[in-house]
């Protein structure tokens, strides 16, 4: 078995080409995972709650449940809080 | 003007003179201010023909070894041959045996690719001037270990 | 005058930097000057300069990206100045061992010598892993003997109790704690 003649001169850059196409592929194909996988579902979950949010009905759901120090539950005004 | 003129001529003729007297001012591809590119060819040549001057010296060849070996190329068969050829003349055995080596070194990942088609190109010169192969002379394994420089104290 | 002295400069220097291989003037050794002899020769006692080396001094390193360096490994001795001679002859009547003579005569390791592991790694890895150990037990000392006793925040009824207020106050209600919780029909979410 006769081989052909093997590549010589410039076997370092090519190694080179290769590793760098090697690492862009992969550096691009973790952001696109990431996009995909992470924030694309993020902003989702974000965008669902705040379109359905009633901020009043959760005041007042925090309110009866005794959260807040200024405002006492049923809407009394705590003036011995400060 | 023409005393800075002077001084500057004179000053590029010492770093000439010196160049000369140092015996290393040979092999150099490019001109300071110009990027000379040359071909391939005229890069195989030139080694070639370096080596291949028949009063070419100990010092000239190893520099010669060592600059060729900087570069990101294997060396052409036909190099490699003119090198050996360049180590019979000045009758130094070991060196060619060392610079068989370091183009087994060079090829680094390519070796099984790359040696053996070495070889095979460089049999009859080998055999023609004697020289064992470091595979036969058993230097392809370690024969022995030395402490290391960096623990000597 | 001024003219001529630097054509003659050009010429020099464009010789020096030329692209064609000149014959330098020094033969077979360094011409070397009697203050340069007595520098190098206490060091390098009875070898020969050979090359330029990696950085033009008289010295000797095993560098795989240098294979030629500036002397020879060994000094000259009386058998190596007999083999030396035999050198001069045909190659194919030299034994194996005068080959090997020969190679280590002017060199201290083969490349497979160079680049053979040298196991560095056991007494690195072991220093590394007795560093750890000594800041372990430093570690259980200072919790012995130093660091005051741990917070009441750290028992599970309190920790209940941080909880059941932080589902209250609805903290991070998109993608924490209350986004977990039914507020519906007040239990977790599956």
């Amino acid at each position: 078995m006769s081989a052909a003649r093997p590549q010589l001169r410039g076997l370092l850059k090519s190694q080179l080409k290769r590793d760098f196409s090697i690492a862009a592929v992969l550096s691009v194909g973790a952001a696109v995972m990431w996009q995909a996988v992470v924030v694309l579902p993020r902003k989702r979950r974000y965008e669902a709650f705040l379109t359905n949010l009633d901020a009043d009905k959760e005041f007042i759901r925090m309110r009866e449940a005794g959260v807040f120090q200024s405002v006492k539950p049923g809407g009394e005004i705590n003036d011995e809080a400060w | 003007m023409l005393r800075i003129f002077t001084s500057r001529v004179a000053s590029v003729v010492e770093t000439a003179a010196r160049a000369n007297l140092s015996a290393t001012s040979i092999v150099s591809r490019r001109c300071m201010s110009k990027h000379v590119v040359e071909s391939e060819e005229e890069f195989d040549a030139r080694y070639e023909s370096f080596f291949n001057r028949p009063d070419i010296d100990g010092w000239e060849v190893r520099k010669a070894m060592n600059d060729i070996h900087a570069d990101d190329l294997v060396p052409e068969p036909k190099i490699v041959i003119a090198a050996l050829k360049a180590c019979r003349r000045i009758n130094d055995y070991a060196l060619a045996v060392r610079y068989l080596e370091a183009i087994k070194d060079k090829t680094g990942p390519k070796q099984g690719e790359i040696w053996p088609y070495m070889l095979k190109e460089l049999q009859p010169t080998l055999s023609e001037l004697g020289i064992s192969t470091p595979e036969e002379m058993g230097y392809d394994k370690p024969e022995f270990a030395s402490e290391s420089v960096y623990d000597m104290h | 005058m001024a003219f001529q002295l630097s054509r003659h400069a050009i010429t020099i220097s464009r010789r020096a930097l030329s692209t064609s291989l000149v014959k330098s003037q020094s033969a077979k050794a360094p011409a070397l000057n009697q203050e340069q002899v007595d520098s190098y020769y206490p060091k390098i006692g009875n070898r020969d300069i050979v090359g330029f080396g990696f950085n033009g001094n008289p010295n000797y390193q095993d560098r795989p990206e240098f294979p030629a360096p500036a002397v020879r490994w060994a000094p000259n001795t009386e058998e190596i100045q007999a083999l030396r001679q035999k050198e001069a002859g045909d190659w194919s009547k030299l034994s194996m061992e005068e080959k090997k003579a020969l190679y280590r005569a002017s060199f201290r390791h083969t490349y497979a010598e160079m680049k053979a592991p040298t196991g560095e790694w056991k007494s690195i890895l072991a220093g590394t892993l007795l560093g750890c150990a000594v800041a372990g037990w430093f570690m259980v000392w200072l919790k012995a003997y130093v660091y005051p006793s741990l917070p009441v925040s750290i028992t599970d009824e309190w920790k209940e109790d941080m909880l059941e207020k932080a589902i209250k106050q609805q903290q991070n209600p998109v993608e924490g704690v209350a986004s977990k919780w039914d507020y519906e029909s007040n239990r977790w979410k599956n």
